[in-house]
């Protein structure tokens, strides 16, 4: 599949895919920047997108930023050693820092959820380091207050969590 | 020295650099000389021409319906104005911006029934007309009003037409034609363009009126120009007669000093603002179009130039031609004057390929803080437990795993799942930082803790991953008071070696020869310490060396670490009398009355392993013939003099000797000491970080790095010699180098090894330097001294699995399981 997402950027664009939110909003891209997702590579190898892919649990403004990340990003798995995208790398680190700081709470796990149903492995693997990165140094009130987390346990339970894990926890 | 003795052009200088005019008067107010400095003429002048004046910017609220004009409608009224502004402008003006826009010094309109609206602004000055004027009143005063200023000034053009029948008015910069010196426009010194469409004639006239002191001091009106725009809206022949020929100029915006028109016969034309002058533009011919191209409202714009102040005063126009495709026309030479030509700048085609063509070229970089708009909520447990597996498995530290799991119950059930922790275990890291002990046995060369290496100056260091939890009270975590005493008169308990997060102590008399001694091993973390006796078999016992094993050594395959009541010690029993060697292994298992006791698992006789070659001679040392070389890649070394280095594998409990290359010019078998062999863990990433390295000093001087040929380092497998740092002499950079260090016959011995790096001396004086296994490179040691004191560092990682109350039933299981076998056993 690799191969031919190279041909079909080499040759001038190839063919182009419609991309449809659940919204209704439609997105064309190239075969090159839509096989980044597993989901639509596969599509694509079977031949049904024809009429447009439909993903019903994707937002329009979710799938704008999938789209965008892909566009970013169609260079590295298609084009390697071309010296042009090469000199993008540092171009391109800066896209995902800004795009992954600029992240907040339901966006982040939208996105967290549309990367895993599209299949796209690197947007996936980024935006759940960003939100293990939010976790990290955290205590566990603070996590809770990070992302609105009831505390179901009961207060025996809780203490003796913290106490069988002691080396953890700052008590 | 004082900012005031800075000379008068250096202070204008620093003024003409204050980037809003709002600063540059605070600044004026501050003293005399500065006030000075800023009022002067030709000052203020160069200031104008290198600055915008611009401090913020007007914004009106158009109710109108004709949201496509590009002036305001007559509904633009004035209660909803508000100012805003720019960003480089000192928060001053808005502050009470309530009081500057409340307008409540402006007049009445004359006339019943009507108001106020916006007809136009330009610099500080809003032109407003009363709503009445484009009903078709012939008669009205129109006001100019500046709310910076609070002042406004109400006047009375002086109309020909008695019938007014639709106006619109403007606003104009710079003297409209007239005044040609540099003063701003202000309330009593304007110009205001009336375009003035007479319906009953069908003529379009555009009149200039600027302000002049009348009799009695009081400010009017005069009309400075007129001009019919006949020619310049006139159907062409051939061009059939529209509907929309009363409307057949639109305006198309204001931008670089002109005001701008289309008409739908084709013709652009402007008013330059300065000159009063009328003229056509000759744009370029719009391709495969209707000719001539029909302008209106919806694909004629004038806009401002781009980018910086030289730009800024030029005007672009952009159309939209072919029905779909956007161009961006700019006059050829830059000015824009008279009767010059126009050419397309850039072209945007089919707005629905836009995005293609951007992909191709430079990509655009999407404004990313727009995505964050318009969005439902979603909390984080709406995530499936897949993904909320994907996030913890990138957690660094085993701390923060344990504290999301104890955030809620669900988290908690997720991290417990032995199979999540499994993969957790395999894909992280578990160290959360390192116990430094520090020895103050005399021999410390030795690559093992020495019996003086005492408890009392035991310290953890957390790994910069990791949270700050742990060392918050390390005293009291590191007081080990919970240890129970050994047992023997005069003994306290020594280090004797560490793995995980467990310490293996022993009784400081068991290295007196001491048959029957319990050891302890403990585990700070948790508070936990076991007492246990090991069953050795010899009464007499005169030299020990223990070792804490990594892995069950050698009985359990299970992926749990080992804890207090579930460990393996390895001890190498001297037996000075018969001379013979022993390493024998002891794992835990639950004894009658659940007892915790050790037993013999594995016990090999290390003599074929230091077994003197036949030719060799017998040699002072024979006694001491193996040491230990140190722990890496989850095996255990150690050398001989008599050339052999052999291991123990953690996992299995299987000892085996070494396949080295040879040593070149070298006495044969090499004799390995303290001094000459060590074993290292890998280099760099995770995958190598398990391989074992050895480093050895050959022909007396020369350091060889020696990896296992295929990576494995397994039982029998060749090692090679990976790189080879030639003779010490390169240190001879370093400072404080003397020749006489290295002429002895041996000229180098490693000291100790430090994380990846080996520190060496010339043999006869204490002059340490490192060598990083990784760069190779050298470096002097400075701190070493003559210090006895040796610190050994060893990794950290928490009880594992943690305890977490709703562990899965298969964790459970593995546990029971484990305990089970122990008890068939």
């Amino acid at each position: 599949m690799a191969a031919a997402a190279a041909e079909a950027t080499i040759d001038g664009g190839g063919k182009m895919i419609i991309l449809i939110s659940a919204d209704g909003k439609r997105f064309e891209v190239t075969e090159a920047v839509a096989s980044q997702s597993q989901l639509i590579s596969n599509m694509i190898e079977d031949d049904c997108t024809e009429n447009g892919v439909r993903l019903p649990n994707v937002d329009g403004d979710i799938l704008t930023m999938v789209v965008d990340y892909c566009n970013m990003h169609a260079g590295d798995a298609a084009a390697d050693g071309d010296t042009t995208k090469a000199s993008s790398t540092e171009e391109l680190k800066k896209f995902d820092a800004e795009l992954v700081q600029a992240l907040e709470n339901p966006v982040l796990f939208k996105l967290i959820l549309a990367a895993n149903f599209l299949n796209i492995k690197s947007l996936l693997d980024m935006t759940c380091q960003r939100v293990a990165d939010m976790m990290s140094g955290k205590t566990p009130e603070q996590m809770r207050e990070t992302f609105s987390i009831e505390n179901d346990f009961t207060p025996e339970e809780e203490a003796a969590i913290r106490q069988e894990n002691a080396w953890a926890f700052d008590d | 020295m004082a900012v005031n003795e800075l000379p008068d052009e250096l202070l204008e200088s620093v003024f003409l650099r204050l980037a809003s005019p709002i600063c540059l008067v605070r600044a004026a107010s501050t003293c005399r000389r500065w006030c000075r400095v800023v009022a002067d003429a030709g000052f203020l002048r160069l200031y104008r021409s290198r600055n915008a004046l611009t401090i913020g910017s007007y914004i009106a609220t158009d109710t109108g319906f004709d949201t496509n004009s590009s002036h305001p409608s007559p509904s633009c009224g004035l209660s909803m104005l508000a100012f805003m502004p720019v960003a480089s402008s000192p928060a001053a003006v808005t502050n009470n911006s309530d009081h500057r826009f409340s307008l409540d010094f402006l007049p009445d309109p004359a006339g019943v029934d009507t108001y106020w609206v916006l007809a136009d602004s330009h610099g500080g000055l809003l032109l407003l007309v009363p709503r009445s004027c484009y009903w078709g009143s012939a008669l009205f005063s129109i006001a100019v009003c500046e709310p910076l200023t609070r002042r406004c000034r109400t006047v009375i053009p002086p109309l020909d037409s008695v019938n007014v029948p639709r106006i619109d008015a403007f606003l104009l910069g710079s003297g409209g034609g007239e005044k040609k010196n540099n003063n701003v426009a202000g309330v009593s010194n304007f110009s205001v363009l009336f375009i003035l469409y007479d319906n009953w004639s069908g003529s379009k006239t555009a009149c200039i009126f600027s302000t002049f002191t009348g009799a009695g001091e009081e400010m009017r009106l005069r009309l400075t120009r007129s001009m019919d725009l006949g020619d310049l809206i006139r159907r062409p022949k051939g061009v059939p007669r529209s509907d929309l020929d009363a409307d057949a100029m639109h305006f198309a915006g204001r931008a670089g000093g002109s005001l701008y028109w289309g008409t739908i016969y084709g013709v652009v034309f402007a008013l330059d603002e300065s000159t009063g002058e009328l003229s056509p533009l000759t744009l370029p011919k719009c391709t495969g179009e209707q000719q001539p191209p029909f302008y209106c409202l919806h694909n004629l714009r004038a806009i401002g130039g781009a980018g910086d102040d030289d730009d800024a005063g030029r005007a672009r126009i952009v159309r939209v031609v072919q029905h779909s495709d956007l161009e961006v026309l700019t006059p050829l030479h830059g000015s824009g004057g008279s009767g010059e030509e126009w050419t397309v700048e850039k072209t945007l085609r089919r707005p629905d390929t836009a995005a293609q063509t951007n992909e191709r070229q430079a990509p655009l970089r999407p404004a990313v803080r727009i995505y964050c708009t318009r969005l439902t909520e979603m909390a984080v447990n709406e995530l499936p437990d897949e993904l909320l597996e994907s996030v913890f498995l990138r957690l660094a530290s085993p701390i923060c795993l344990v504290r999301a799991a104890s955030t809620c119950r669900r988290w908690c059930r997720v991290v417990a799942d032995a199979g999540f922790l499994r993969l957790y275990r395999s894909r992280n890291a578990l160290t959360i930082g390192s116990y430094i002990a520090t020895d103050t046995g005399f021999d410390t060369n030795s690559s093992h803790p020495s019996p003086s290496c005492g408890l009392s100056m035991l310290a953890f260091m957390p790994v910069a991953s990791s949270p700050a939890a742990v060392t918050n009270n390390s005293d009291h975590r590191f007081s080990l008071d919970f240890l129970p005493d050994p047992a023997g008169v005069d003994t306290y308990w020594v280090l004797a070696d560490s793995h995980g997060g467990l310490l293996l102590l022993v009784p400081r008399s068991c290295y007196w020869g001491s048959a029957l001694f319990s050891i302890a091993v403990c585990e700070p973390l948790t508070r936990r310490c076991r007492t246990v006796i090991p069953p050795l078999d010899s009464v007499n016992v005169p030299r020990i060396d223990a070792f804490l094993l990594g892995s069950g050594g050698g009985e359990k395959k299970n992926n749990n670490v080992a804890g207090v009541s579930n460990f393996s010690v390895l001890f190498i029993l001297y037996d000075n009398w018969s001379g013979s060697k022993t390493a024998c292994i002891f794992s835990t298992f639950t004894g009658a009355g659940e007892e915790m006791r050790l037993r013999l698992t594995r016990s090999m006789d290390l003599g074929d392993l230091i077994r003197r070659p036949k030719g060799v001679p017998r040699s002072d040392l024979d006694a001491d013939a193996m040491h230990f070389a140190g722990r890496a890649g989850g095996s255990l070394y150690w050398g001989t003099i008599y050339g052999v280095v052999f291991a123990l594998d953690e996992s299995t409990g299987e000892l085996s000797p070494l396949t080295l290359p040879k040593c070149t010019g070298e006495q044969q078998p090499p004799f390995y000491c303290l001094h000459n062999l060590r074993a290292i863990g890998g280099a760099g990433d995770d995958d190598d970080a398990g391989r074992a390295r050895i480093v050895r000093v050959v022909q007396h001087s020369d350091l060889e790095v020696l990896t296992p040929l295929h990576g494995s380092g397994g039982s029998g497998e060749e090692w090679t010699v990976e790189k080879t740092l030639r003779r010490p002499e390169l240190t001879r950079g370093l400072p404080g180098w003397k020749r006489c260090f290295f002429e002895t016959p041996i000229a180098a011995r490693i000291m100790a090894v430090i994380g990846r790096s080996v520190v060496m001396t010339p043999p006869n004086v204490t002059w340490p330097f490192s060598v990083d296994l990784d760069t190779m490179e050298l470096e002097r040691v400075y701190d070493w001294g003559d210090k006895v004191v040796q610190k050994w560092v060893f990794p950290v990682e928490p009880p594992w699995p943690p305890a977490l109350p709703l562990h899965a039933s298969a964790t459970t299981d593995s546990w029971t399981s484990t305990d089970a076998s122990k008890k068939r056993n």
